[in-house]
């Protein structure tokens, strides 16, 4: 009896050691198996995402395919986007403001909007509205002064709204890039009034504290908004993205007039931003001129 | 009765954690802290620039401007650093040892929601976005990474209560 109670407590002590041991290797199967669906599930959104690229790329200009097939070739797009962010300087200098009223309505005593330490463009808008469609060209030509833009696509305002199917571009893939400014670009709704990007918090109060809630609305930095189109979209009816974007140049248009020279007052807010910067923009007469008042 | 002597260890093994476990822990969340702490110091000021290229698909810009970049309106910069400095009092050696069972419940479920929240994130910049961040994506390994050493440390010292 004396030596059984030790042999015993030995066997108890095995049994535990087993046990324990077969605990761990359970759990690290399972551990190995979760690891292994966390990696399994990233790499399915990466083949997901590069799948739908590739699928994408034939129709990456066009917007709401449903509804109006074939807006443009991706040709079109590339020709139309470098038409209008190429714009030569002599061009705003003939043009000057084209006429256009001062648009910008200083927003003192708002916070100042940086992103990166670089100065923010927030620009609020929907594909569906006609005054958006119609401010996004003198937009993208005045911040392709400033930096690069790469994914901009083309659409049309909605065909049930007021001045219908305006051509235009549309940010919601856009991305830019700036030695001086940063822009964030959100499309609210698509063509058809779908929800489309949401914007956050802070952004929402600015639109209704500077905004009243109203669309197109462009914060400069937090110095000033842009809360309409500086000119009618009634200007582009019935012309397309690849007329509007041949008459960018021709200094008697009236489109032109309207587009660059509403684009030339939006360079004069964007210059006092960027502290004049780059000189070969922001250095001229017109645009110290415009600094202050458009 | 050699064989009781190779397959079942001594009992110190069954009672101390793997020796690599908590320094792994320990360095993952200390990356992941210091880069989250970058990210933040770039969201709330202006002297402080993202170093990241922009191109068509990377833009760190892009992505911690957009409406995804904030969770009811706290910046998800913090959500990291919160989540990285939970990581880090959760992973010290002393919270390793065999045993507390709720200490290691509560640590494989935080890291199972720092990847969660990280496929939700990663979801947003491939599908909503449309732009790679790439500062993010370093906190975004670091935090499966985080996941997978939690996931093998609760596995590597998981007992069953010893014999009286």
């Amino acid at each position: 009896m004396s030596t059984s109670r030790p042999a015993t407590a030995a066997r108890r002590r095995v049994a535990w050691q087993q046990a324990t041991l077969a605990k761990r290797h359970r759990q690290r199967l399972a551990a190995t198996v979760g690891i292994t669906l966390v990696i399994a599930l990233f790499a399915g959104l990466v083949i997901a995402k590069a799948a739908n690229g590739h699928r994408a790329t034939p129709t990456a200009s066009v917007t709401s395919p449903a509804t109006s097939p074939a807006l443009s070739s991706p040709a079109t797009t590339a020709r139309v986007v470098a038409q209008a962010t190429s714009v030569p300087a002599d061009v705003y200098a003939a043009i000057g403001t084209g006429g256009t009223a001062a648009q910008a309505q200083a927003i003192p005593g708002a916070g100042r909007l940086t992103v990166g330490g670089k100065p923010q463009v927030l620009y609020l808008g929907a594909e569906y509205c006609p005054y958006c469609a119609a401010e996004r060209w003198p937009l993208v030509l005045a911040l392709s002064r400033f930096g690069t833009f790469t994914g901009l696509e083309l659409t049309e305002s909605s065909s049930s709204d007021v001045y219908p199917n305006t051509n235009t571009f549309t940010f919601q893939h856009a991305t830019y890039t700036s030695a001086y400014l940063a822009f964030t670009p959100v499309e609210l709704y698509d063509r058809n009034d779908n929800p489309l990007q949401t914007a956050t918090a802070a952004q929402q109060q600015l639109l209704q504290t500077y905004g009243q809630g109203g669309i197109p609305f462009i914060d400069l930095g937090g110095t000033a908004v842009l809360r309409s189109s500086g000119y009618s979209p009634q200007l582009l009816a019935g012309m397309d993205w690849t007329q509007i974007a041949a008459s960018l140049t021709d200094e008697s248009s009236p489109v032109a007039r309207a587009i660059v020279g509403t684009a030339e007052r939006i360079t004069g807010q964007l210059c006092r931003l960027t502290g004049n910067r780059p000189g070969t923009v922001c250095q001229t007469t017109e645009i110290s001129s415009l600094e202050g008042a458009s | 009765m050699t064989t009781t002597a190779t397959t079942v260890p001594r009992d110190r093994d069954l009672v101390a954690a793997p020796r690599w476990i908590a320094p792994a822990a320990l360095t993952a969340t200390a990356a992941g802290l210091a880069v989250s702490a970058y990210l933040t110091i770039a969201h709330y000021t202006q002297t402080v620039a993202l170093a990241c290229p922009a191109t068509a698909t990377i833009n760190c810009e892009k992505v911690t401007s957009s409406p995804q970049s904030e969770l009811l309106g706290i910046p998800v910069a913090v959500l990291g650093l919160v989540f990285f400095a939970a990581m880090a009092a959760l992973a010290v050696p002393a919270a390793w040892r065999p045993g507390r069972p709720r200490l290691r419940a509560v640590r494989l479920g935080f890291a199972a929601l720092g990847v969660c929240f990280v496929v939700r994130l990663v979801y947003a910049e491939l599908f909503e976005i449309d732009a790679i961040c790439l500062w993010c994506t370093v906190v975004h390994v670091l935090a499966v990474a985080l996941f997978a050493i939690t996931a093998l440390g609760t596995a590597a010292t998981a007992a069953v209560p010893e014999p009286a």
